[in-house]
């Protein structure tokens, strides 16, 4: 089912459950990856995942169409999860390092993790970038999103972008290639 | 170094996370029924809310207008005491005079202005008339009115 019809959907009163029930299985698995990919732990990313859809909810009148759907989801759900992470920061008063330690100590301990030993190094090594730009890594090289809509997503310019995926490649392949 | 440099590119794109069994399935009922306690909130179209950074800031603007209202406004000037007449010298103020360009003749005018506006019972004095003319004068001028 296109966007465009549910929201028509949505929009209806008689049908706006449903409606949203579909949207949600359609982008769920979009909205969860991204977001675990950045928290790591599977219970933080089901609860932000849920937030995200509660705003998405409480947004969708207000939803004028300027932007594709996904992409304004995107946005919804990362901002969720930088400001999910900046409040960890805050809380507990961890500096940018210590909370890649944290993260990366979930990946350790984690019993969902799957696959070999390069995979786990490049997620370590993913854990080194800024948040900004571990979200700019994650939509380009995970979820191959188009600059255009990254930039929709992120409220950056392209260029910002690209150079941000640039870096982020170069930091990367150092990191493996050292360890 | 540059021989053994892992690529990104040569590598294979893999989820490394996995989920418990069946959570994509649930996942739609439980946002449900979180969402369904709460209607869908449609904005309205302008609202201001509480920000403390913008309470301080205006009450600092207020504040600096009121000031510069305080500082700008023109002082209402009190009259010239002559404790204050007094202080001032003697030179001081024919330097003034001459500066207003007073002439022998605006300061004799000047002079029978104030004369005139001096009260009644100092004219008199001036006059050295008798108590008794005086009494004299006025049963005249009471007896011409009663005719």
């Amino acid at each position: 089912m296109s966007d465009a019809e549910l929201l028509e959907k949505v929009a209806n009163p008689e049908t706006r459950n449903f409606g949203f029930n579909l949207l949600v299985r359609k982008y769920q698995q979009k909205v969860y990856w991204l977001i675990r990919k950045m928290v790591i732990d599977h219970d933080d990313a089901d609860d932000i995942t849920q937030e995200t859809f509660i705003k998405v909810w409480q947004a969708l009148p207000n939803f004028r169409g300027d932007s594709q759907v996904y992409t304004w989801i995107y946005r919804i759900a990362t901002n969720e999860c930088l400001s999910f992470l900046n409040k960890k920061k805050r809380r507990f008063f961890l500096p940018i390092g210590d909370l890649e330690n944290e993260l990366a100590s979930k990946l350790d301990e984690n019993p969902e993790l799957t696959g070999d030993e390069i995979q786990a190094k490049l997620q370590r090594a993913i854990l080194t970038l800024p948040d900004k730009q571990r979200l700019v890594f994650n939509l380009k090289y995970f979820d191959e999103m188009k600059y255009e809509d990254m930039s929709e997503v992120t409220g950056t310019s392209v260029g910002a972008l690209k150079a941000s995926y640039h870096l982020a490649v170069k930091k990367i392949e150092v990191f493996l290639t050292k360890s | 170094m540059e021989k053994n440099r892992i690529r990104l590119d040569d590598l294979p794109k893999r989820n490394l996370f996995a989920v418990p069994d069946a959570y994509f399935d649930d996942l739609p009922q439980r946002i449900q029924a979180r969402v369904s306690k709460s209607a869908p909130v449609r904005q309205p179209a302008f609202t201001i809310s509480w920000n403390w950074q913008r309470t301080v800031v205006s009450l600092a603007s207020v504040g600096l207008v009121v000031f510069l209202i305080f500082q700008t406004m023109p002082r209402k000037q009190g009259a010239l005491g002559t404790e204050l007449l007094s202080t001032v010298e003697t030179e001081a103020i024919v330097d003034y005079l001459h500066s207003q360009n007073l002439t022998a003749y605006d300061i004799e005018q000047l002079s029978k202005v104030t004369q005139s506006e001096r009260p009644e019972s100092a004219v008199m004095q001036d006059l050295n008339v008798s108590d008794e003319d005086i009494r004299l004068q006025l049963q005249s001028e009471d007896l011409e009115e009663a005719l």
